[in-house]
């Protein structure tokens, strides 16, 4: 796949102009990480190929996990979009291969009809951040992770069979819990509405699995 | 609704948001700005996201709802910022509510005019862009803290962010209600106050009013053993 097709097929690169998204793609380069911090080159942001990690958040001396981010996700829009140093590091829970985006080209373009489109794309990250720090102040352990695998299930007809998006460490840090209460939380779940083998998830019934969720209506998933 | 007075036409012109606009294109925007004195509830979580604001006095709580009765303070925003931008310009309903203390004082943007205004001003977007990059990286510091910190800790953090910010003098009581303080920092007001006795008891608040200083809550809040309950490390 040629870098004008990659950039093509993952938002919010595709609302970009085809002459605006060749000019990027003559500029972008492909390059692979093994597992563990990411250190994106000057002026690049990172679009994920494939590979899945946490983005991380600087606290008290150490990288403290905030999202989950897998193929499809941008990384470093802060170098974008402020002058100021982007603070959000990433770390590669597997090897991981990043198209390497100029981000000289794309501030270039921010003041145009791809800004407007990015507006909407940087908007439904920021529900997302709001809808997990909501989850983190108001929700318990089990509840969180119920919401968690109905939101990341796909859509259709119970039951479906996906796999988490990463390995139980992932998960414990997206979900703001010790591996020891996900292994607690993943035991309390109702296995007539989801099973988990490994990574592998069945969701047999949504309605039955937010059924420990006051909050959500009986199969709303987000 | 009125509209803005030179004094908020002025503060308004001081924005990020605006800066990159000139004088005759900032006239023609501010035109359709409202300027709103607010007390209490402004918006609710779910309602329609039809206008986006910037604060030019007074503190705007962002809180978040749910349907058992559990409520959390999200952020506050102050004087020189802006809010629900990204509601306006995403999926159209506010995530959240927002609550204005008393003597607030709002300028109201309209959201479907601002962005037919915007495919003829795009020098905005960059600005608009960054606010909410500056807004997504407030709620990434706030989650981090939330996984990464005991609910101590987190107030600690929060005393400190005042006192640092100079909203609150040293050594005074505490200006607001704790029970506000307590969804701030993510815990019910019970809780805060077994929090509050046990900070009390090591000498990081003095007793009553929650007076203390940034050097004891430095002191608190300088990297320890690893707390109990969070995730592991990365």
């Amino acid at each position: 796949m040629t870098p004008d097709d990659i950039l093509a097929r993952h938002r919010p690169f595709d609302a970009l102009a085809a002459a605006d998204r060749a000019d990027l793609a003559a500029d972008t380069a492909l390059a692979g990480w093994p597992a563990g911090p990411v250190d994106l080159p000057p002026g690049r942001l990172g679009l994920i190929l494939d590979g899945s990690g946490v983005t991380t958040w600087p606290l008290d001396g150490q990288p403290v996990a905030v999202d989950l981010v897998a193929a499809g996700d941008g990384v470093g829009w802060g170098r974008v979009l402020s002058d100021a140093p982007d603070p959000l590091g990433l770390h590669a829970r597997t090897a991981m291969t990043l198209a390497l985006l100029p981000v000289a080209g794309l501030r270039g373009r921010l003041a145009g009809p791809w800004g407007v489109r990015l507006a909407g794309h940087l908007s439904a990250r920021l529900h997302r951040l709001l809808d997990q720090l909501g989850d983190l102040r108001l929700a318990g352990a089990v509840e969180r992770l119920a919401r968690f695998l109905c939101d990341i299930a796909p859509p259709g007809p119970d039951p479906v069979t996906f796999d988490l998006p990463g390995d139980r460490a992932t998960l414990a840090h997206r979900l703001g819990m010790s591996r020891e209460t996900l292994s607690r939380a993943l035991g309390r779940l109702d296995p007539a509405a989801v099973t988990i083998a490994g990574r592998r998830v069945t969701l047999i019934d949504r309605g039955a699995l937010l059924a420990t969720d006051p909050d959500r209506p009986p199969g709303l998933c987000r | 609704m009125t509209a803005p007075t030179a004094t908020d036409r002025a503060r308004l012109a001081a924005l990020p948001l605006f800066a990159a606009l000139d004088p005759a294109d900032r006239a023609e925007l501010f035109a359709g700005i409202r300027i709103i004195d607010a007390q209490g509830r402004l918006f609710g979580q779910g309602d329609p996201a039809d206008a986006f604001y910037a604060v030019l006095a007074g503190v705007v709580r962002l809180v978040r709802l749910s349907a058992s009765g559990g409520e959390t303070v999200i952020m506050e925003v102050g004087p020189g910022e802006t809010f629900a931008e990204a509601a306006v310009f995403g999926r159209g309903r506010y995530p959240v509510a927002a609550e204005a203390r008393a003597g607030t004082r709002l300028a109201r943007v309209d959201g479907a005019a601002t962005a037919r205004w915007l495919s003829d001003h795009a020098e905005v977007l960059p600005a608009l862009l960054a606010a909410l990059w500056h807004r997504e990286t407030q709620l990434a510091a706030e989650i981090a803290t939330m996984k990464a910190r005991a609910p101590d800790r987190r107030l600690a953090g929060h005393l400190l962010a005042h006192l640092e910010r100079g909203d609150w003098a040293p050594a005074t009581p505490w200006p607001g209600a704790r029970n506000l303080l307590a969804a701030r920092i993510g815990v019910t007001p019970e809780a805060l106050s077994r929090i509050v006795r046990r900070l009390v008891a090591e000498g990081v608040l003095d007793n009553g009013g929650l007076a203390t200083d940034a050097t004891r809550l430095r002191a608190f809040l300088a990297p320890g053993p690893d707390e109990k309950g969070g995730p592991d490390p990365v």
